[in-house]
């Protein structure tokens, strides 16, 4: 398994054991548990959120919305599977769902609204932001899919539901996008 | 599986050093917390979302026993799944719709959505001489009874943005806004769900049996009853659009925390 393909946590611990332990505590009511848990994927979560949405505020929601969701839905949840692969499918979900569900910019008054900075982070970052963003919304979620979470090929084509040949063609494609965009060469 | 390329590789570390805004990590903290002291995670969901539909009936029966006061709060707002009182059959319906199933007003997860941050959606047309009143009356009532649109309307077009009835003219129907039919808020864009009264003018006994029967419409499903009153919003002008005029977009602002 490469630098990619590696079981990446945000605390670094032990995913699979550590997550089985919380989830038990959660449905046992434990409070300190989803805490936990939140602490623990959050900040990877927003970042895929705001790579496929494309502006902070909605990924604020869309991350929201997902953990919500995740939690509400742990009943449904198998533990004898790690439960990375399936919150970071809801969160890909929610954040296309947001994306589809989004409409031109409504007609509001500019002195009210002429401000709004969609990104609203760092100079680094947005530049990257963007250019995820000029991505075709598939590309888009295999690409981060990959790179952020560091999922293989073919377990992102079973988290979307899709061939992974067509996996392997929206990563190849995206990559070169990608890197066109920001002047990366394959060696860097 | 062997990492793409150095570059893919540089990529992915770029992505990993975006910033997470300051106060995000607290907020959905307290909601998982929240979450889980409501009792709706996990297996607990169900029975956290029956002791919701146990307080509407008791509310409901506080209402009736109250006698025919009007202003029963019927829709529920924010935390529920469902905005208006469909039962499984209907949710069902609408879930499959592929007009129902992506509007704001019926499905309200997370609080109230800003039309800046929905889709537009079709109109809906009606046959002329229908008042604002009545096509919502008709359209709540065909949802929470079949999760379908209207007998006798038409799907049309959308209206201009930020417009939610448009009378038409003289031998046009009128047409409803199908992504905010129940209004918006103007000071900040967002989407109502729909709200019902009990008829003024019914004895307490009827009043009380017609909430009771809202009570029990999530569960046993079927049609708004007689006596339930649908609401119709006052709308500002720039929500109205009158025939051959143009619509001026209303002074939307987003809430604070946006």
């Amino acid at each position: 398994m490469g630098t990619f393909g590696r079981r990446r946590t945000d605390d670094g611990t032990d995913p699979l054991a550590r997550d089985r332990r919380l989830i038990r505590a959660i449905r046992a009511g434990s409070e300190d548990a989803a805490d936990e848990l939140v602490r623990a994927y959050l900040p990877r979560s927003y970042r895929a959120a705001l790579l496929i949405v494309g502006d902070r505020h909605l990924a604020e929601d869309v991350v929201q919305d997902a953990f919500e969701r995740a939690l509400k839905a742990l009943d449904r949840y198998d533990d004898s599977r790690p439960f990375a692969p399936w919150l970071h499918r809801i969160v890909a979900n929610k954040a296309l769902d947001a994306v589809r569900r989004r409409d031109e910019p409504f007609e509001f008054v500019d002195e009210q609204h002429g401000d709004r900075d969609p990104y609203a982070i760092a100079d680094a970052s947005r530049e990257l932001v963007e250019a995820v963003r000029l991505l075709p919304e598939d590309r888009r979620v295999v690409v981060v899919l990959r790179l952020l979470f560091g999922y293989t090929p073919d377990e992102v084509a079973e988290m979307l539901d899709v061939r992974v040949g067509t996996i392997h063609s929206r990563l190849s494609r995206g990559l070169d996008q990608l890197r066109d965009q920001l002047g990366v060469s394959r060696e860097a | 599986m062997r990492p793409d390329d150095d570059g893919a590789l540089r990529i992915a570390e770029r992505m990993d050093e975006i910033p997470v805004p300051d106060g995000l990590e607290d907020r959905v903290r307290a909601d998982a917390r929240a979450t889980v002291r409501a009792g709706a995670a996990g297996t607990r969901t169900r029975r956290g979302r029956r002791r919701r539909i146990a307080i509407l009936a008791t509310a409901a029966l506080l209402a009736g026993a109250a006698g025919s006061a009007a202003g029963y709060y019927l829709a529920t707002r924010g935390d529920d799944v469902n905005a208006v009182p469909a039962g499984p059959e209907a949710r069902a319906a609408i879930s499959e719709s592929a007009i129902l199933a992506r509007l704001p007003w019926l499905s309200q997860t997370g609080g109230s959505p800003t039309l800046a941050r929905t889709a537009a959606a079709p109109s809906l047309q009606y046959p002329p001489g229908t008042t604002y009143r009545v096509a919502l009356d008709r359209l709540l009532r065909s949802v929470v009874a079949r999760g379908e649109l209207p007998h006798g309307t038409a799907v049309r077009p959308a209206l201009p943005a930020g417009v939610v009835w448009a009378p038409g003219a003289a031998g046009s129907g009128p047409r409803l806004d199908l992504r905010a039919p129940f209004g918006y808020l103007v000071q900040n864009g967002r989407i109502q769900t729909p709200t019902t009264s009990i008829d003024g003018s019914l004895p307490p006994a009827q009043a009380s049996a017609a909430a009771q029967a809202i009570a029990r419409l999530r569960v046993d499903g079927g049609p708004l009853p007689r006596g339930i009153r649908v609401d119709a919003p006052p709308l500002a002008a720039c929500q109205v659009l009158l025939p051959g005029e143009h619509n001026i977009p209303c002074r939307v602002a987003l809430p604070p925390s946006d």
